[in-house]
This record gives C-alpha cells, sequence and structure tokens, in this order.
C-alpha cells in the first residue's frame, strides 16, 4: 500500500513538474504565435464580421465582408446598412484606404480609427499579433499567461496591449488595449469558442470602452472559410 | 417612350441576358432612390432662373439601381458592374429627364493582373475641391457647385489594365471614342453669356471628338514603398477638361456665339500620399501641354502651359472628427502673359451618435484672386437606408476681374440644397 502511494505520489509530481515545465519551455512570441493560429485558420481566408453596438447607442448593426491574406493584406466590403454599402477599405501593411461612394475614390485612413461603434478598422483588418509587437511574459496564473505587447511598428491599431492567453490551448480570453503611457483604452473579450474553418476559435470579440463602460461594441466571426485571392483583390481599384 | 424609360428597359434586358448566364444570377443588386431640391438665393436679375432650370435649380427624383453579377467561361470568372441613372425634374409647365449609364463593364483577373473593358470611371489623384489628376473621366458642368464626383465624372468606354508587382502597380488606359464634358445649357443659371446683348451659348450635347482619331491613352505607375508613401506617375493624352470658351461670329451681324473649346492636351502628373499616424499628406501635381486657357474676357483663348499643384494634409481626431487642409496653385503661361493664382481651402467633418448626425464645412478661399466659398452640410442619417443632407453653398465672390478665380461663372448662385437618399 505504501508502495503504491508512493508510485501515485511520484507519478502526481512528475506529472506536474512535466506541465509546469511543458508551459515554462513557450517563450512569448511562441505563445503569441499559437495564439494568432487560434484566431486564424491560415493564411489567406474570408470571413464575414457582423458588428453590434449596444450600450448608450441603439443596438446598430454592421455587417462586413472581408478577405485576409497573411498580415498585411485586407479588404473589408460592407454589405450592412445599405445606406453604408461602398464605404469599402484595403489595408496594405499599415496603410489603409477607404472608399468614399459620394466621392467615388479611394482616401488614406488608419488603423487606429473608429469602424463602428468601439471596433477600430484594424480591429477586424489586422487579426495577428505576431510580428506587429513584441512580447513579454509581464505574469501568469493558474490558467492564463498574462503577456505585455508592445508596437514594433508605427501606425499600428494599439501602442501597447495586455493579452490574456489560456494555458494548454493558447486561447486568448482578454486584452486591454493601451495607450503609449500604458492607459487603458478599451478591454476585449474573447468569447463564443467554437469550430470555424477547422479548429476551435473565439467566434465573438466583445470590446468595451474602458472609461465610458456602457459602450460596447461584439464583432461575431461568421462563415470563415480558407480561401486564395488574386494580388489584384487587394488594390486600390478593387474597392469600388 | 421616352428615352429614360427606353434605357431602363434596355437595361433590364441586358440584366436579364447576363443573368441567363450569370453563376449566382442577379447578384448583389442595389438601388438608390433620391430627391433633390435647391433653392437659387441672390441671384442677380441676368441670372434668373427664367424656364430652363437645368441641375443647379432643381426639384428632382432619381433612380440609380446597380448589378453586379459574374459568370464563367471555362475556368475564368467575368464580374460585370451595370449601374443606370435615370431622374425626372420638375420643372414650370412640365418636366425634363435624363438617362445616363454609369457603368457596364466586364472584368476579369488573375493573380498579377485585372483587365476592365467598358463604360467606366476611373479615378486618379488625392485631392478633394479641383481634382487636378482626376482626368480619365469628363466632366458635368451644369451644377458646377456639386463637389460629389459620383454625380459629375462623367464615365467613358475604355479598356483599363493594369498589372501588379509586389507593391507596383501598372496601369494603362484607353478610351478609343472620347467623351466630350457636358457643358451648362444656353439660358441656364451658370451660362456665361447671360446679361450679355447679343452674345449667346450654343448648346453642346454630343461634340464629334474626331471618332478613333481622337481617341486617349495613357497610363499610371505607382509604387507603395515601404514606409507607407505611395507615388504615382501619370501620363495621360486627352482632350482638355478645363472649360474653356471661345466667341464666334454668327448671324445677324453683331450677335456672337460663344462654344466650348476642344482641343488634345499632354498631361504629366506626380501623386503621394504618406500617413503618420493621425495625419496623411498627400499632393497631386500636373502639368500641362497644349491646354488651351481662358485668358482675359470670356471668348479669349490662348494656347500655352498650365502647372497645377496641390498639397493637402487630413487629420483624423479620436472623437468622430476630422479635418482635412489643402494649398493649390497653378500657372499658365502662354504667348503674351502669365497668370499665377493660389487658393486655401479646408473640410471638417464631425459625427455625433454613432455617426447618425454628420456635420461637414468645405470652405475655399483665393488667396490672391475673388474666390470665396462656403459649403456647410449637415447630414442625418436614420434607420438602415435613410439620408437627409442639408446643405448650403454660399458664394462671396470678393469682387475683381471677372476673369480671375475659378468662380466667376457661379458668382451670385448661392444656394440651398437638400437631398434625401433611400438606399436599398
Amino acid at each position: 500500500m505504501k508502495f503504491l502511494a508512493a508510485v501515485v505520489l511520484v507519478y502526481s509530481i512528475s506529472s506536474l513538474v512535466g506541465v509546469a515545465s511543458t508551459e515554462r519551455k513557450f517563450s512569448a512570441s511562441q505563445i503569441l504565435k499559437k495564439a494568432d493560429e487560434v484566431r486564424n485558420p491560415g493564411e489567406s481566408y474570408s470571413m464575414k464580421v457582423e458588428v453590434i453596438n449596444g450600450g448608450t447607442s441603439d443596438g446598430s448593426r454592421s455587417l462586413f465582408e472581408v478577405s485576409v491574406r497573411g498580415n498585411d493584406k485586407t479588404l473589408i466590403k460592407t454589405l450592412e446598412p445599405a445606406r453604408d454599402r461602398g464605404r469599402n477599405m484595403l489595408m496594405l501593411k499599415e496603410d489603409m484606404w477607404a472608399f468614399i461612394p459620394n466621392l467615388n475614390r479611394a482616401v488614406r485612413i488608419s488603423l487606429a480609427q473608429k469602424l463602428t461603434g468601439q471596433a477600430a478598422n484594424g480591429d477586424i483588418s489586422r487579426m495577428r499579433w505576431s510580428g506587429d509587437y513584441t512580447a513579454t511574459i509581464e505574469g501568469e496564473d493558474a490558467h492564463h499567461w498574462i503577456l505585455f505587447l508592445t508596437a514594433e511598428k508605427k501606425g499600428l491599431t494599439y501602442e501597447k496591449l495586455r493579452v490574456w492567453i489560456e494555458k494548454g490551448n493558447f486561447h486568448p480570453s482578454k486584452a486591454e488595449f493601451l495607450t503609449l503611457a500604458g492607459k487603458p483604452l478599451k478591454t476585449a473579450l474573447y468569447t463564443d469558442y467554437r469550430n470555424l474553418a477547422g479548429g476551435i476559435r473565439p467566434g465573438t470579440i466583445q470590446i468595451q470602452d474602458a472609461i465610458r463602460q456602457d459602450q460596447i461594441s461584439s464583432i461575431h466571426l461568421k462563415d470563415v472559410r480558407i480561401e486564395e485571392f488574386p494580388e489584384s483583390v487587394f488594390n486600390q481599384n478593387a474597392l469600388k | 417612350m421616352n428615352f429614360p424609360f427606353r434605357g431602363l428597359v434596355f437595361l433590364f434586358s441586358l440584366m436579364a441576358a447576363s443573368a441567363a448566364f450569370s453563376e449566382s444570377s442577379l447578384s448583389n443588386p442595389t438601388a438608390e432612390l433620391g430627391y433633390q431640391n435647391s433653392f437659387l438665393l441672390g441671384s442677380d436679375s441676368n441670372r434668373a432662373v427664367g424656364s430652363n432650370p437645368t441641375l443647379l435649380t432643381r426639384s428632382l427624383f432619381y433612380f440609380q439601381p446597380a448589378w453586379a453579377p459574374s459568370f464563367r467561361i471555362g475556368d475564368r470568372t467575368f464580374e460585370t458592374q451595370m449601374k443606370v441613372r435615370a431622374w425626372l425634374d420638375t420643372i414650370p409647365g412640365g418636366f425634363q429627364s435624363e438617362f445616363s449609364l454609369r457603368n457596364f463593364s466586364v472584368s476579369t483577373a488573375q493573380s498579377q493582373w485585372r483587365l476592365v473593358a467598358g463604360f467606366q470611371e476611373i479615378v486618379w489623384g488625392e485631392t478633394f475641391g479641383f481634382p487636378v489628376l482626376d482626368l480619365v473621366s469628363p466632366r458635368d458642368f451644369r451644377d458646377p457647385l456639386l463637389l460629389d464626383a459620383n454625380w459629375v465624372r462623367l464615365p467613358t468606354a475604355s479598356l483599363n489594365a493594369q498589372y501588379f508587382y509586389g507593391q507596383t502597380t501598372v496601369q494603362l488606359v484607353i478610351t478609343p471614342f472620347a467623351r466630350s464634358p457636358v457643358f451648362p445649357n444656353s439660358g441656364s443659371p451658370v451660362d456665361p453669356t447671360l446679361g450679355t446683348p447679343g452674345v449667346s451659348l450654343r448648346n453642346t450635347s454630343g461634340t464629334d471628338l474626331g471618332g478613333i482619331a481622337g481617341a486617349e491613352f495613357g497610363g499610371k505607375l505607382s509604387h507603395l514603398f515601404s514606409n507607407g508613401m505611395d507615388v504615382g506617375l501619370i501620363y495621360f493624352h486627352h482632350w482638355n477638361r478645363n472649360p474653356v470658351f471661345r466667341i464666334s461670329p454668327t448671324s445677324p451681324p453683331g450677335t456672337f456665339l460663344v462654344l466650348p473649346t476642344e482641343q488634345k492636351v499632354e498631361t504629366l502628373g506626380f501623386t503621394f500620399s504618406a500617413s503618420f499616424d493621425s495625419w496623411v499628406i498627400r499632393s497631386d501635381q500636373a502639368v500641362h501641354l497644349n491646354q488651351p486657357l481662358q485668358t482675359g474676357t470670356l471668348g479669349t483663348v490662348s494656347n500655352g502651359a498650365q502647372w497645377q499643384n496641390v498639397l493637402g494634409a487630413d487629420y483624423t481626431g479620436t472623437d468622430e472628427w476630422s479635418l482635412g487642409i489643402q494649398l493649390q496653385t497653378t500657372l499658365q503661361i502662354w504667348d503674351g502673359g502669365t497668370l499665377a493664382q493660389k487658393w486655401a481651402s479646408g473640410r471638417m467633418t464631425k459625427k455625433w451618435f454613432d455617426g447618425k448626425v454628420e456635420a461637414e464645412l468645405f470652405v475655399l478661399s483665393g488667396l490672391d484672386n475673388p474666390d470665396l466659398w462656403l459649403q456647410p452640410k449637415l447630414t442625418w442619417n436614420w434607420g438602415d437606408s435613410w439620408s437627409l443632407a442639408l446643405r448650403a453653398d454660399w458664394i462671396a465672390y470678393k469682387g475683381g476681374a471677372p476673369s480671375r478665380g475659378n468662380l466667376w461663372i457661379v458668382r451670385d448662385q448661392s444656394r440651398l440644397l437638400s437631398w434625401l437618399t433611400y438606399k436599398l
């Protein structure tokens, strides 16, 4: 009996040590890369993105068709509401253009600019952190790594982020979007994990203003599918 | 059966035919219904509306359907774009109507190239107000106060080929049968001859531009640098896009006709934009060679060169507001003279209630000429489809020689415009 208890104890300790060593062996950048793999089904994909603004606004809804290639090419087509149809956007690297229907031409905008509600253009055009941000492990608890991300480039949506990533499955669960001075701008919750394009991914991102906490937007990802696009899709002339 | 109705029947037939071959049937049909109403304010007696109101003084209803069906031939997908506009303008004792084809093109693409053939708008340049490089499409000058390029740009039947190589794009454009601009009608509020005894404007719809010999062609080479600077070089061989009028004697003796001058021009252009956080810096430059120039009074035309330069900056604030400022200069050189002019313009926008209410103010002022134009605009968006915009155009021509500045033709033509739209 004592022998059995000793075996169980040794096994348990070794298992715990094993888990701990497994967790420790990931660097911050590796964790970030794996979190990006959770959020993105592949190098090239399309999806429908529904944004519902809650809080004090009256629940306005927008629907976008998003075509993504890598982390530096995204085309966003506005499908709804009808009056905004044609206000399409193109992201190339950190540069972004929006098509203005009444001018019938594209003008430059920034990733940080508001798309609708609490959602910025970059919140749906740029779905990868790796390559854009330098990550450090700021802390961890029983279930999460807490990573602190600092922008490596100018013109990104946010200067700094704090991201909570679940141990074991690398699911992002929460992010704080911060100013350059480190003050919180918005909080994002990654929820509704379900099967999307062959993997378990967050189906909803809820973004809340850090100061006016009744200002909330929910980003719902739908119809995510891996798809190849020709180069001509990611061109200003495709914005019409 | 009037022309707009016949046009719509024709378009529906085309669409039905395309649907028969279409992969996605009548995919993505959209439409815009609208009503525009404008009142002229403070016009002098020589510029009374009379019985021939045009786009400047309108009370018009329009319908603008669009379709984008696609079809396949073998392995290749073709996307078509079709859009028409039909409008009905009520005038005392009746109405006038117009049907215009806004887009009827087919495009196909492979990984590195895209080809668009047919009736289309091709847009170049980075500036607002007076777009100096937006040369491929001629303009409708019947309402010189309407800045909505979607309304005043005239599509052309062109072949538009683009080749993509990394961040470099090469674009070639050919318009085999050029299209002339649409000029104000004789007797309309912007007829430049109003109030001048013995002189009248010739209506010029459908000017012959020489068939295939009058073809327009050119291209654009653009590159997006890794620091975010977008640079483009342009060459275009085209008919002049600036409205220039010459005077010609007619019968009876002592009377004169004023006609638009149309001649071939070579344009070289340079455009760039770059973003720095919330700021975007942009510039368009164009040199037009063999450009007809309105020198002196109406009817005096000289040939020469014109250099147009616009330098602008846009700032986007975090709280739904933006500001754009521009400095525009132009230098005209012809045998016997030069003329240099400068303007400053700005546009400020602000949105409230999650974009439901938008306010915009556009101001243009001549720095060394009498132009002054203020355009405040307030837009109310409700539901998913409705918008109501109230806009004023206040033209305060500051005096001076009438040939100076760009707004002399609309001096004293301040107006109020309301515009209701419903999008399906």
